[in-house]
């Protein structure tokens, strides 16, 4: 379908064109041709507007009939499928005086306030990509800033560790005895999540840190009831896992968690507390 | 107002947003023939222990079913290998980008959701999002390609190679991502000062981490670790006699790691440069640009010998360093020699 209509905006205008572009790909029946006042072959077609007219506002011009400013753009707005309603909106009873202010004022400051020169990003661009921008810094500094490690955040230690003088180093370990007392290592999988993962959710989450106001695993006020009760909580779960899985050796009475510290060639191993796998209840090492 | 304006939204031919989209989705492509196998596990894991990271409970607010069943992620999974190629050849890149920015964001959620952060991916999944709204991402894409056919057919006359590249774009989406590339390494290093600044200047920290796992008694073949504070009051050491109180990084030190932690002058030297890069990485934005290759350079040999010695992959936020190499330029070298691809004009 030929065009009926003459669109004719400021082609130095960044707004302007991204107007275009947009009206572009709304104009799903090609009503309208798209023409920068710039093109000299405008004014030849329409004598009857003139250059100083064209640079104060867009025009729609066709059909013996030509409209300017907000004027055009509702009626653009209404003969644009997906944008009807808001054309529709824009012929209301009392809608013309604001919308009328409104373009005017756009249109008398886009070279100046606005500064939207071609290429160069709009007002518009340079409001939501300023919301962008500092959303995402937000986002960044938020970790460092609240001391949140967790994914997507990071408060980025990242090998940031004190240590002791000796240089040691401290793990955890679940040991298993069955009835008749024999010990058997009972490897972190067998809850169903790897051994790294595990021991830092142990850590992090039941067996807590000394220091209360650690990120991971700082319990304020914490007593050794509550970290019985953690612990229980911590047993219960691990167990049900590895049963579910059949990773747990049948005839298990009771899993210990043992804190290995390890310094030069030294080592030294403390039995945290036990968990009875028929109470479900884990006792802390006196 | 003006130094905001100045920073973020002049427009540069100096970066193309659209070949760095090639490259850091090709990245995501390599990485996704590891990340998406191993989701199996965590299909397989079920719902012990799982403790949703921030990121799966942002989604759960958004859209909770996503949040709850892990029934989504074989079809998320399929998702990502449809739409990491579609973003990569651009077609349909803004939307396609999108798309992957979210199922690569939920995916990785998942597999954060047992305690665990994995740093490696969180500033390219962030970039991502960046990508999306980026002025200038469909410069180098099938959709920029077939834009450039259908105005060949109106009978427009172009060259290819501008057509391809685009107009000037904000340098925004670029600078950002450095920012919050900067922002992680500047509070990294502060981190460092703030809480072992001697062990760690003395080479002590480095050398423990190297030597990790390569002890005479192994507590494990890649056990987690942690630290003591011996000093705490006896009341307080009801969990065990030492007191621990911090979960330290995991590190999985190769046998270059373990030699060169043998050495505490080397690890003193390594842990120094480190400082160094880290608190001076903000820089980057007030230097001059042979200045800011050599930065970037020594960045990018940093997660090169983190890889190197500790076996951690950060091989992600180093490509996102390739946003700053004006692309355009090395196209342009490129068309030079390859016919048929040549530019109208000089880099401006």
């Amino acid at each position: 379908m030929a065009p009926r209509f003459d669109v004719i905006y400021d082609g130095d205008c960044g707004l302007c064109e991204a107007s275009r572009r947009f009206g572009e790909r709304l104009d799903w029946f090609g009503v309208f041709r798209w023409r920068p006042n710039q093109e000299e072959a405008v004014l030849k077609d329409h004598p009857h507007l003139t250059a100083r007219a064209l640079d104060g506002a867009l025009h729609v011009t066709g059909e013996g009939r030509t409209l300017a400013g907000f004027d055009a753009v509702r009626f653009m707005l209404l003969r644009w499928p997906l944008a009807a309603w808001l054309g529709a909106l824009c012929y209301l009873p009392g809608a013309a005086v604001p919308g009328r202010a409104a373009y005017r004022w756009v249109a008398d400051h886009r070279r100046t306030v606005l500064a939207c020169r071609i290429g160069e990003p709009t007002i518009v661009h340079k409001f939501f990509a300023s919301a962008f921008i500092c959303m995402v810094l937000a986002f960044a500094l938020a970790g460092p800033i609240l001391r949140i490690e967790d994914w997507p955040l990071t408060c980025a230690p990242m090998f940031a560790t004190p240590l002791e003088a000796d240089g040691a180093r401290y793990s955890f370990r679940f040991v298993a005895l069955d009835a008749s007392g024999k010990e058997r290592e009972l490897a972190s999988e067998s809850s169903g999540v790897t051994e790294l993962r595990l021991k830092r959710l142990l850590f992090g989450r039941y067996y807590g840190s000394v220091d209360p106001s650690y990120e991971y695993g700082g319990f304020p006020a914490d007593t050794p009831a509550a970290f019985e009760k953690r612990m229980t909580g911590f047993f219960d779960e691990f167990v049900d896992g590895a049963r579910k899985g059949r990773t747990l050796p049948r005839g298990i009475v009771e899993i210990q968690l043992v804190v290995i510290r390890e310094a030069g060639t030294a080592r030294e191993r403390h039995v945290s507390g036990r968990y009875n796998v028929r109470d479900r209840k884990f006792r802390r090492s006196p | 107002m003006t130094a905001w304006n100045r920073f973020w939204f002049s427009t540069s031919r100096r970066y193309s947003i659209g070949f760095f989209r090639i490259l850091l989705c090709t990245w995501l492509i390599a990485d996704f023939i590891d990340f998406l196998p191993a989701m199996d596990l965590v299909m397989k894991r079920g719902e012990t222990f799982m403790d949703p990271c921030a990121g799966l409970r942002w989604i759960g607010r958004l859209v909770p079913p996503l949040a709850d069943a892990a029934d989504f992620l074989p079809a998320l999974r399929i998702a990502a290998c449809i739409l990491a190629p579609l973003a990569l050849v651009g077609l349909g890149t803004r939307f396609s980008l999108f798309l992957l920015a979210l199922v690569n964001f939920t995916l990785r959620s998942y597999q954060n959701s047992w305690t665990y952060v994995g740093h490696a991916s969180i500033l390219p999944s962030i970039a991502l999002f960046v990508l999306v709204v980026a002025p200038g991402v469909k410069a180098w894409s099938l959709d920029a390609l077939l834009e450039a056919w259908r105005a060949r057919r109106r009978g427009e006359k172009f060259v290819l190679f501008d057509r391809l590249a685009g107009p000037p774009a904000a340098v925004w989406p670029v600078h950002l991502i450095l920012a919050t590339a900067a922002i992680v390494y500047f509070s990294s290093g502060v981190a460092k000062v703030r809480w072992s600044a001697a062990d760690w200047t003395s080479g002590r920290t480095l050398q423990w981490y190297l030597q990790g796992n390569g002890g005479d008694r192994r507590l494990g073949h890649w056990t987690q670790f942690f630290t003591a504070r011996r000093e705490t009051p006896p009341e307080q050491k009801f969990r065990d006699p030492w007191g621990l109180d911090k979960i330290v990084n995991s590190t999985m030190s190769t046998p270059a790691g373990r030699a060169l932690g043998s050495s505490l002058p080397a690890c003193a030297c390594l842990a120094w440069a480190t400082l160094l890069l880290e608190l001076a990485f903000p820089a980057l934005f007030f230097l001059p640009r042979p200045a800011q290759y050599a930065l970037l350079a020594a960045a990018t040999a940093f997660h090169a010998g983190i890889g190197v010695l500790m076996g951690i992959d950060f091989g992600g936020w180093a490509t996102l360093f390739l946003a700053a190499v004006d692309w355009n330029a090395v196209l342009r070298r490129a068309g030079e020699i390859l016919p048929g691809l040549h530019a109208s004009r000089r880099d401006n």
